[in-house]
């Protein structure tokens, strides 16, 4: 166990944290209300390579490990979860294809999404299913010698402007499919405005093809590195969750160091500083959890999938309730939109209907010690490892 | 006998608000939280229906076999039925609102005829709001900076109070000062300021999370002069220990109310989700038995928080000294409601999130209930003294 960053994470998270601070948090209000990233913040996090993470061989400055991936992902959401949501589905959509892709697709999409000149967006989450990319309903089929996609996916961030639109189906399988061809509906949410999210609805959409397969190999089976790939995807919504749940503590234990009642910083009352104790256990938890699934990741572990499934829970958990304590700690300045805690607020219980602890990862982990069920019930997987 | 029915006269009560909730708020929430207004006509109606004049409360408020009013039982009622329909909207309703118990608490028998009887005398929309929190004073009210200083005949108010909910409108406005910074709570008095007097302006109206089509104003008083019979209680009140006591009173009164409210708002959120989940997520689903049980905590948890708030009620009907219950209403209800919320989102997955329902706005809507008049905390604390004592 080795819980040092390498140098080179450990500078790349001081320096994004610099950025948080001085260009992403003071940007927050003004991209929800823009529905949008702000250029400025797009162009910056592309030329430090962690926008859109491609290999230099394709234009990029080099495709980051799971492990770093998320210490991206939560610095990023200390500034705001709105923009990092927004700012990395189209990294991950580069990674899937990279990671998964032939080397034809390589070649033909990863330049233009390292340059910033295609934007990419990754559909991935499924009303029911959630994140659990294992029990995704999005059907594939061939019609016409083409293949085929139907089913809804939601949250999906920069979605109505994506030139190029993965769409992760049964098995799990990726798919690239024409923007055009797709409904592609703007969503109007509670949270993470920023990300200009919208659902993809396929109604027996064609696919332009599939992410690494030659139309040879067809969809049968599940295959490892898609699985890997989705996986490290997942990862950066939980890393997200932990920026979101760190700052709001962050946040919370600032105000109520200067924040005086009954004559003492409310902080030194235990009513007080208990709450924002307990928010910083979730948090720590939290981001050792995704600490692990991410390395479990890196080292090709079949843990992965079980630890991600954790981990993704466990930090929109902490989400949720690091901001409504953030708010309580505010108290009616919390509730008013001079403070960001009230969009952290809004911006957790969002990323939490992708992840939901109860309904998607628990029910997932449960899935491990069912007992064994008749023939003919349900015969999608359960809790085995990739 | 121990029972805890409402009866049928509130049971009917409870009926035709349910009714109004649904068929004239429920329809317009959205378009209220949108754009932070209720139409006149809307207000009208709410308040000729749940007005401090309304026919429909006071007859179900009459005397039981037990010889009591049942205003405070009424109250709860009404709160929940009626932010089942919208929490925002019913924040609109005209009369003297927090104003009201202050002055008639505290006040002159001649001060509750003049700002009270006569303002609030039917013939048009008015409003009522009380004034105490400052930016620097929320919870300990004894923090309070506003002074009002004795000027010849009259009182000079200075200060400024936030989110005062109605504070812009108001047309009778009761404002806590002190008389002396040093004094802390016991120099504190109340004072009456009618909409337009000179000295007083309104700052900002804020942008909040949610309750959005509720005002909530800030009030600038700068040399603001007050005739001096504008001191509720008048002459009598400077000997008086302290004004203190009497805005405490004004939200002992409403915190079985405010409690009722957030009820109202955790049970709109449960019912909405149970019966989206009975459509949508089928019976063999892996998740229904997971939603199944969620809601069945969710509807106890709403269950206990409503006997709650109808004991603090029943007791303040009985005259039965209820600072204790109230407060255990008032940290208990806002809590569950929330997590009524949290739960409504979670089990309609990114629908839950959308604004095409109504659940992210209870969402939004129903932190607050867990912060004003009083926080969770300080009701731990009112909480904690009565079972303890004090410790120090």
């Amino acid at each position: 166990m080795d819980l040092t960053p390498t140098d080179e994470q450990a500078a790349l998270v001081e320096e994004l944290h610099r950025i948080a601070e001085r260009q992403i948090r003071p940007s927050a209000r003004a991209c929800e209300e823009a529905g949008a990233v702000s250029e400025p913040i797009h162009r910056a996090l592309l030329e430090l390579g962690v926008g859109v993470p491609v290999p230099e061989e394709f234009g990029g400055q080099g495709l980051l490990d799971a492990v770093t991936g998320v210490l991206v992902a939560e610095e990023l959401a200390w500034g705001d979860p709105g923009i990092a949501y927004g700012v990395l589905s189209s990294g991950a959509a580069a990674a899937v294809i990279e990671l998964v892709g032939t080397e034809a697709q390589k070649a033909e999409l990863l330049p233009g999404l390292a340059a910033g000149t295609a934007a990419g967006a990754l559909a991935m989450a499924e009303r029911d299913a959630g994140l659990d990319i294992f029990r995704l309903e999005t059907t594939t089929g061939r019609l016409d010698g083409t293949s085929r996609l139907s089913g809804m996916k939601y949250s999906v961030a920069g979605g109505a402007s994506a030139e190029v639109l993965l769409v992760v189906a049964e098995g799990p399988t990726v798919w690239r499919v024409a923007r055009d061809e797709a409904e592609v509906l703007a969503e109007d949410n509670l949270g993470l405005r920023s990300a200009a999210t919208a659902r993809v609805r396929l109604r027996g959409t064609p696919a332009i093809d599939q992410i690494g397969a030659d139309q040879t190999r067809g969809t049968s089976g599940r295959d490892p590195a898609v699985v890997r790939a989705l996986l490290g995807a997942k990862l950066l919504g939980a890393g997200i969750a932990v920026g979101l749940a760190r700052a709001a503590v962050e946040y919370a234990a600032a105000y109520a160091r200067e924040r005086t009642a009954f004559g003492k910083p409310i902080g030194a009352f235990q009513g007080v500083s208990f709450m924002i104790a307990e928010r910083a256990i979730d948090v720590d938890a939290a981001r050792l959890l995704v600490w692990e699934a991410a390395a479990a990741l890196d080292a090709g572990s079949e843990d992965a999938v079980r630890l991600a499934m954790a981990a993704g829970g466990q930090a929109v958990s902490a989400a949720v309730r690091a901001s409504d304590d953030a708010v309580q700690v505010l108290g009616g300045h919390g509730y008013m939109r001079d403070h960001p805690v009230e969009l952290w607020y809004r911006d957790a219980m969002t990323l939490a209907t992708l992840e939901a602890p109860w309904l998607v990862g628990d029910l997932f982990l449960a899935g491990a010690h069912r007992a064994a069920e008749p023939s003919g019930a349900d015969p999608s997987p359960g809790g085995a490892g990739a | 006998m121990i029972q805890l029915r409402l009866g049928r006269r509130l049971e009917a009560l409870r009926d035709h608000l349910h009714a109004f909730a649904a068929d004239e708020l429920r329809p317009r929430a959205r378009a209220a939280d949108l754009t932070g207004r209720v139409e006149p006509e809307v207000i009208a109606r709410l308040g000729a229906l749940a007005g401090e004049r309304s026919e429909v409360l006071s007859e179900a408020a009459e005397p039981g076999e037990d010889g009591a009013r049942a205003d405070g039982m009424v109250a709860v009622v009404a709160a929940e039925e009626l932010a089942w329909g919208d929490a925002a909207m019913i924040l609109n309703i005209p009369g003297p609102g927090l104003a009201g118990p202050s002055i008639a608490g505290s006040g002159t028998p001649e001060q509750k005829e003049r700002f009270l009887d006569r303002v609030f005398d039917g013939t048009a929309p008015r409003f009522g709001a009380l004034a105490v929190t400052e930016a620097q004073a929320g919870s300990d009210v004894s923090n309070v900076q506003t002074t009002a200083l004795l000027d010849g005949d009259g009182w000079v108010l200075s200060g400024t109070k936030v989110f005062c909910t109605n504070g812009a409108r108001a047309d009778v406005l009761v404002v806590n000062a002190t008389l002396d910074v040093a004094a802390g709570r016991s120099g504190q008095k109340l004072f009456v300021v009618l909409k337009g007097t000179p000295g007083m302006r309104v700052g900002k109206i804020e942008r909040k999370l949610g309750l959005t089509a509720s005002e909530t104003a800030e009030l600038v008083f700068d040399g603001c002069r007050l005739p001096f019979d504008h001191l509720v209680g008048g002459e009598a009140a400077l000997a008086a220990p302290s004004g203190f006591k009497g805005t405490m009173r004004a939200f002992d009164a409403s915190r079985p109310g405010v409690a009722a409210m957030a009820l109202g708002i955790g049970r709109a959120a449960f019912e909405y989700a149970a019966a989206w989940s009975a459509t949508e997520i089928p019976a063999h689903s892996r998740r229904r038995p997971l939603v199944e049980a969620r809601l069945g905590a969710v509807e106890r948890e709403l269950a206990a928080a409503r006997v709650l708030c109808r004991r603090a009620a029943w007791m303040a009907d009985h005259r039965i000294a209820n600072s204790k219950e109230a407060s255990m209403a008032k940290a208990y209800a806002p809590r569950v409601a929330l997590a009524a919320c949290v739960s409504a989102i979670e089990i309609m997955g990114p629908e839950g999130s959308s604004r095409e329902h109504l659940v992210e706005k209870w969402f939004r809507d129903i932190k607050v209930y867990d912060i004003f008049e009083g926080t969770g905390q300080i009701q731990r604390v009112i909480i904690g003294r009565h079972i303890l004592g004090r410790l120090e």
